[in-house]
């Protein structure tokens, strides 16, 4: 497994190249940037997806993450940097190969579903008939068999979404850019279409996912960029930023355990409530030289356990580390 | 696909999804069906506005009068006055004249109609001025009679002088007649013409901020180029106009051959070669507003938004209309030529150019169709670029600065 590298604070040994072992890359983003007027949006982001791989992209709203995926797409083009997709350039030409959901998305109002879906399958390259076909089949199995030839507008939000989420699949694409894919939806529907999605990574696509809620992130994904204002502050495999930020909490239950953080080594800060202490340890600071402090002294350990930050913790963490290091 | 396959896949997508549209299908059908109703309306109306082929008369002066040495026309029938109230009571006669025994030394002429008769009806009557100028005729005829004359010179008295129109002292007669419709079917021809322009431009803005309204539109720009998508809009809602336009005129040429006898030449009074000008115009004229309209569409946030700029355009548009009574009096006035040569009033106005002048002012219409042709490509550049950068910007609208700045990149 790689270890993460982390922009902003990198050291020697986080220093790792930015791919991973495996079949070519389905999308290779370097050193890209890109500024509308003043306001830069996206900051020298590198990142790579590969076939059979979800890629959870990460970031609070108005990070980076839409336009990014906008320049994948060549959408909109950036100012510097290079991107490739199936070791090509961006082009329209494409689309048959990639499934695109975006945050803002919508059916034709006037349109029955199913002829939105055939429509929107043959621009993919999909015959009319075999897109039609299609559609039908995989509505019918998400339970919108009825919904057929109802008009776009006749749909109720969740009917929406669902057909969207077709509309992206329907080619069989090889490479899914989802913006936000679950937002809104209940949880029946949005497992039924994540059980989807894992269906077409198994198939061997490439998935880019973009989301702010960190907990589908690390339900799904393998690997994340995680930006903020446009800049990437983290970027690995998840298990690796997991491992990376598990030293950075510990917690100790115990009799007489020592609280004055100047005596102890590489503790930050000590959090003492109902007999277990929380130590919370700078960055690099090894755990078993903690414990090995701690009984060393006159105290008691009856639990110690290495904490496991939620990814976001990590996030925030790393965004501090980030903030500092380029006010430094 | 190609950027030739995505043309031809959302031109084909384009003219199904609207020709298959009720409104389109609506219009395609009523307009000439509301056609067909007026011209029924009309031809009832001026039916039964027809001129009788007699005059009642209850005649209590002493005059003759006879129909025999009057003008040709309706004759004038004498009874009298229990007789007259019978026609009147039936329904026989709208009205009848009686003539006064001093009628020759001014007194006055009465016009009786039905007791039940009211209002205007009763003034206007469904009377012809004709009527009552062959009626005065008889009555001047008769009192002629009395003084003496002869009957050859109260023809000649009563006869209108033939009047003939000549191109300039020593010119040649102006050969036939200007009717009204020779003056109103060009005037027709060019609204029906510029509304068809509008009618087509409108569906593509339509389409176009109805894909960003309804969100569809980053979808569709993830596969197909924003340029290759408005081209396809273009030619597929282009289409669907001209198949629009195609049933009307077939349509109206049908109804007008149902009509009778109609020399479709001179109802329409241009010359053949002005047909295949008028599909220039019609093709150039609505890839301008097209291209106008598309990028209106993508940069407003809503389809009523759009469809209120645009409305500018149309007044634009049918400038050439409203100033009809210029293109009549002179179609080659400076005002003419120059709205002629102006891109967005071309079309209209060149058409009403060639109507009242009767030929293809051929270098004018050159000098026309090659600053539409350029105004076109022109437009459609520019267009592309606010469309591509427009489309994207759901919910806000750009400002005129960054406008200005999308069209003058490069």
């Amino acid at each position: 497994m790689n270890p993460i590298t982390l922009n902003a604070t990198a050291t020697a040994e986080d220093v790792v190249p930015r791919s991973s072992p495996g079949p070519t890359p389905a999308v290779v983003v370097d050193h890209v940037s890109k500024s509308f007027g003043v306001t830069a949006a996206v900051r020298d982001l590198s990142f790579e997806v590969r076939p059979g791989e979800i890629l959870g992209f990460l970031g609070p709203n108005g990070s980076g993450k839409t336009t990014s995926m906008r320049m994948i797409l060549d959408i909109i083009r950036p100012d510097s940097g290079s991107i490739r997709v199936f070791d090509r350039a961006p082009s329209f030409e494409l689309g048959a190969r990639i499934g695109y959901l975006p945050e803002d998305r919508g059916l034709y109002r006037d349109l029955p579903v199913i002829e939105s879906l055939a429509y929107l399958g043959a621009l993919h390259g999909l015959p009319w008939d075999e897109a039609e076909q299609r559609a039908r089949t995989v509505l019918t199995d998400l339970g919108l068999g009825d919904s057929l030839e109802k008009k776009g507008s006749e749909l109720s939000r969740g009917m929406h979404q669902k057909a969207q989420v077709v509309a992206t699949l329907l080619h069989d694409p090889d490479l899914l850019i989802l913006d936000e894919p679950f937002q809104g939806l209940d949880p029946v529907n949005a497992e039924l279409l994540r059980s989807r999605v894992l269906q077409r990574r198994d198939d061997g696509a490439a998935v880019i996912l973009s989301t702010h809620r960190m907990e589908e992130a690390e339900s799904l994904c393998d690997r994340i960029p995680l930006i903020d204002h446009g800049r990437e502050v983290l970027y690995g495999p998840l298990d690796d930023i997991r491992r990376r930020y598990r030293a950075g909490t510990v917690e100790i239950e115990g009799v007489d355990l020592p609280l004055d953080r100047g005596a102890m080594p590489g503790v930050l800060s000590v959090d003492a409530q109902d007999g277990r202490v929380r130590y919370q340890l700078e960055d690099g600071a090894d755990p078993m030289r903690l414990l090995h402090a701690v009984v060393s002294s006159e105290a008691r350990v009856e639990r110690f356990e290495v904490g496991t930050p939620s990814l976001e913790e990590v996030f925030m963490r790393a965004v501090s580390r980030a903030e500092e290091g380029s006010s430094t | 696909m190609t950027f030739a396959d995505t043309v031809r896949f959302v031109a084909k997508r384009e003219y199904v999804r609207t020709v298959r549209r009720r409104g389109f299908r609506f219009a395609t059908v009523l307009i000439p069906l509301l056609l067909g109703l007026w011209v029924l309306f009309f031809g009832f109306i001026i039916a039964d506005d027809a001129v009788p082929d007699r005059v009642v008369v209850v005649n209590e002066s002493a005059l003759a009068l006879s129909s025999s040495d009057a003008p040709a026309g309706p004759s004038v029938e004498v009874v009298d006055q229990a007789q007259a109230q019978a026609l009147l009571s039936a329904g026989d006669a709208e009205a009848v004249y009686v003539i006064p025994a001093d009628v020759a030394s001014g007194g006055v002429i009465e016009r009786v109609v039905p007791g039940d008769t009211e209002g205007v009806a009763s003034i206007l009557g469904g009377e012809s001025a004709q009527l009552q100028a062959v009626l005065s005729a008889h009555v001047r005829a008769a009192m002629l009679q009395e003084l003496g004359v002869s009957d050859e010179a109260i023809g000649q008295l009563l006869a209108d002088p033939p009047i003939e129109t000549v191109a300039g002292f020593d010119g040649e007669p102006v050969e036939g007649e200007v009717s009204p419709v020779a003056i109103l079917a060009p005037y027709a021809f060019a609204l029906i013409f510029v509304l068809s322009i509008f009618t087509t431009a409108g569906y593509l803005l339509q389409s176009v901020a109805a894909e960003k309204e309804n969100r569809v539109v980053e979808i569709l720009l993830s596969t197909v180029s924003p340029l290759a998508l408005m081209l396809g809009k273009i030619i597929g809602l282009g289409a669907a106009g001209l198949t629009q336009i195609g049933v009307w005129a077939v349509a109206g040429i049908a109804a007008l051959l149902a009509a009778g006898d109609v020399d479709l030449g001179a109802t329409l009074d241009l010359p053949p070669e002005a047909f295949a000008v008028a599909v220039a115009y019609f093709v150039g004229g609505y890839l301008l507003y097209a291209a106008v309209f598309s990028a209106i569409g993508a940069a407003m946030t809503s389809i009523r938004e759009a469809q209120q700029l645009s409305s500018f355009g149309a007044i634009l548009g049918t400038l050439p209309i409203i100033l009809t009574v210029v293109f009549m009096q002179d179609p080659m006035s400076s005002i003419a030529v120059a709205l002629t040569l102006f891109p967005f009033t071309a079309p209209a106005a060149a058409l009403q150019v060639i109507a009242f002048s009767g030929s293809v002012p051929w270098v004018l219409i050159s000098a026309s169709l090659v600053i539409l042709v350029v105004a076109d490509i022109v437009a459609i550049i520019l267009a592309g670029r606010l469309f591509q950068a427009s489309l994207l910007l759901s919910g806000t609208r750009p400002s005129l600065r960054r406008v200005t700045r999308i069209l003058t990149s490069g």
